[in-house]
């Protein structure tokens, strides 16, 4: 497959954002993000193995290896196979590519679930969204095939094939605009849990309810999490008193909607949602209403345009174009230190996924979980998918206070949580 | 199902204690299900007796021998000597063991991180200049012709190696420059060195086919 920048030789160079995460990658912070999907039945290894060896092709963002040139890395496609396994590691766990045919993504499967895990260089969570969806309709058309009409069997699993534009350069416009130095957010502390060591736990509620609900405050979704998150940490780590540290949630942003694009490499970018406790008391409904002007005015065009020009401007400099690799990557890493300290927690919602009409019996729910780090211990992933919303926490915290009263504070209000973990909270006492 | 009386949440899973907050939940009924993640034993305590070994034998000696060249000192820090040594072997062995490193890459580290190591030693004993004027002429042309001998071995991945080739030749070319700026007191092995790796370049360019142009391009893209 050809793209535009000439892979008839099989190559192109990273997107963007992928530049960071090949450098800043290792066994404790692997870059790497699960999206799941719960099926009614239990998986069958073969069948998602063809299903696999199906979708593949038609995905030329997930087909690769990553080389190191002198000056960049770059992907070059990948003649390998992948090779479907059962899950035997804590989600999101660093992908080796020399024990996993080079592919920078796994497919893994445990009980009626199926988990894509993806390195971010290749995507972000739309171009996964897309990957595993396809992936999903090939394991249910391979699985039911004789119950199945020859209309749905033949139904393509994409829509667009193989975008791979970088638009973040598509959309680069030169801008001038003043910057403003971040602060550096309060972080949360405790007791980790052995290293390698993952404690999820998913909370399901209904979407409907929770939708209805945060329409009674004018705020969407996510704005409500965020200051539920930030209202927690208030509460559990700051112990209600101020500092001098803003409590700070990053939240990544798809721009594909702002820019009218269907790249499946990355384009995202974050917006990073954040209050000074400066006084005593604070409500619940006055950090929700601080969380929804920030929303406001960060979340518009000109303001991402700004992100994504400081992005690609950085990348177009010339002396760090000629600058060899081994030296890119020493001011990657400090670059990235020093925004890793902007964050206290990071929530990724990608938003309500929707399916064809015709396998939606077959689904159960989809999830999303991130990889945690030593300085951003907790991170929260959001998706729903009908009336199922699971938002799910992964942790490498052994307490669980902020779970728990995020999870206490919705059943508070009124609304049903139905939990659900991964065993590490009691199991690793 | 479950439920715990303190979260007033639910609980999905066969288990006796919440999630949440370890109060001890209470059956509402319902059925009851299997597990929904796998039970994962982490190896983390993978004692490496060896690689602890020579790590301890490694700062002892390099300390015994920094610590008696300073007693005994009569105008020759040999010890820098025997330290540079230590930290090449390391080198060495860290980047030679590494599973699926290119043959060829592994060639190219050799050569640089020896050339360094005979300089520091010549330095060190009084300099003489038989490592610019010997050694590393001599370990260039080992090294263009190990690359060659790959090369020819294997005809098909020659554009795994083409990067550490050019990269080798490259370096090849030092000497010479070397000996036009009169640096060089022994030209024989400078001028096959420096020959060498001239007849390499220039025959990657000639012999290259597209698969050869396409890896240096992609290679070296800024």
């Amino acid at each position: 497959m050809k793209n535009k920048q000439g892979t008839e030789n099989g190559w192109r160079k990273l997107d963007n954002t992928a530049n960071v995460f090949p450098v800043i990658a290792s066994k404790t912070y692997s870059s790497v993000y699960r999206i799941s999907v719960r099926l009614m039945h239990e998986i069958s290894e073969e069948i998602l193995q063809e299903a696999l060896n199906e979708t593949l092709p038609w995905f030329s963002s997930f087909n690769v290896k990553l080389k190191r040139g002198v000056f960049w890395h770059y992907f070059e496609s990948n003649k390998k196979q992948p090779v479907v396994e059962k899950e035997q590691t804590y989600p999101c766990a660093y992908i080796d590519p020399n024990t996993n045919n080079q592919f920078l993504f796994k497919v893994t499967y445990f009980d009626k679930r199926i988990n894509l895990e993806v390195f971010h260089a290749i995507t972000d969570g739309t171009g996964a969204l897309k990957f595993l969806k396809a992936l999903t309709y090939n394991y249910i058309k391979l699985t039911y095939r004789e119950q199945l009409s020859e209309e749905i069997l033949e139904m393509p699993v994409v829509d667009v094939v193989s975008d791979i534009e970088d638009s973040y350069r598509k959309n680069y416009r030169k801008l001038s605009y003043k910057k403003v130095k971040a602060r550096s957010a309060f972080k949360l502390k405790g007791e980790k849990l052995p290293i390698l060591t993952m404690n999820v736990i998913h909370g399901l509620v209904s979407a409907n309810v929770m939708v209805d609900f945060c329409r009674r405050y004018k705020v969407s979704l996510t704005q409500y999490i965020a200051a539920l998150i930030i209202w927690c940490i208030y509460k559990e780590y700051m112990n209600e008193q101020p500092h001098k540290k803003p409590i700070k949630v990053n939240i990544p942003v798809n721009l594909r909607h702002f820019f009218n694009s269907t790249t499946e490499m990355n384009f995202f970018s974050y917006i990073n949602v954040g209050i000074t406790i400066e006084k005593n008391e604070y409500t619940f409904e006055e950090m929700l209403e601080i969380t929804r002007g920030q929303f406001m005015s960060q979340l518009t065009k000109e303001n991402l345009s700004h992100l994504i020009s400081d992005n690609v401007s950085t990348e177009r400099n010339i002396l760090i174009r000629v600058a060899p690799l081994p030296v890119k990557n020493v001011g990657v890493k400090i670059a990235y230190m020093g925004s890793e300290k902007n964050n206290s927690s990071v929530i990724s919602n990608i938003g309500k996924v929707e399916v064809l009409e015709e396998f939606k019996e077959y689904i159960d729910r989809f999830e999303v979980l991130l990889s945690v780090s030593k300085s951003e211990p907790i991170k929260c992933g959001v998706c729903s998918y009908g009336d199922k919303l699971v938002i799910s926490f992964a942790s490498i915290l052994k307490e669980t206070y902020l779970q728990r009263a995020f999870f206490r504070h919705l059943t508070e209000q009124g609304i049903e949580v139905i939990i659900e973990s991964n065993g590490v909270g009691y199991e690793k006492m | 199902m479950k439920k715990c009386k303190r979260c007033n949440v639910k609980v999905y899973e066969n288990i006796t204690i919440c999630p949440l907050c370890r109060t001890v939940l209470t059956d509402i009924g319902g059925e009851v299900p299997g597990r929904t993640y796998p039970a994962i034993e982490v190896n983390q305590h993978k004692y490496n007796i060896v690689k602890r070994l020579f790590v301890f034998l490694s700062i002892i000696s390099g300390l015994a021998t920094v610590v008696t060249n300073y007693v005994t000192y009569s105008g020759v820090v040999w010890s820098a000597i025997s330290v540079a040594a230590i930290i090449y072997f390391w080198i060495i062995m860290t980047y030679s063991i590494k599973r699926s490193t290119n043959i060829a890459s592994k060639i190219l580290v050799q050569v640089l991180c020896a050339s360094i190591l005979t300089v520091i030693m010549d330095y060190f004993i009084g300099y003489s200049g038989w490592s610019v004027n010997h050694v590393i002429p001599e370990i260039i042309i080992l090294a263009n012709i190990s690359v060659l001998i790959l090369v020819i071995i294997n005809r098909m991945y020659w554009q795994t190696y083409i990067l550490n080739q050019v990269i080798i030749a490259v370096f090849g070319l030092i000497p010479g420059i070397l000996y036009l700026c009169g640096l060089i007191e022994v030209p024989l092995p400078t001028i096959i060195a420096t020959g060498t790796s001239f007849t390499v370049l220039l025959g990657t360019i000639i012999f290259g086919d597209k698969s050869i142009k396409s890896e240096l391009i992609r290679r070296f893209h800024f």
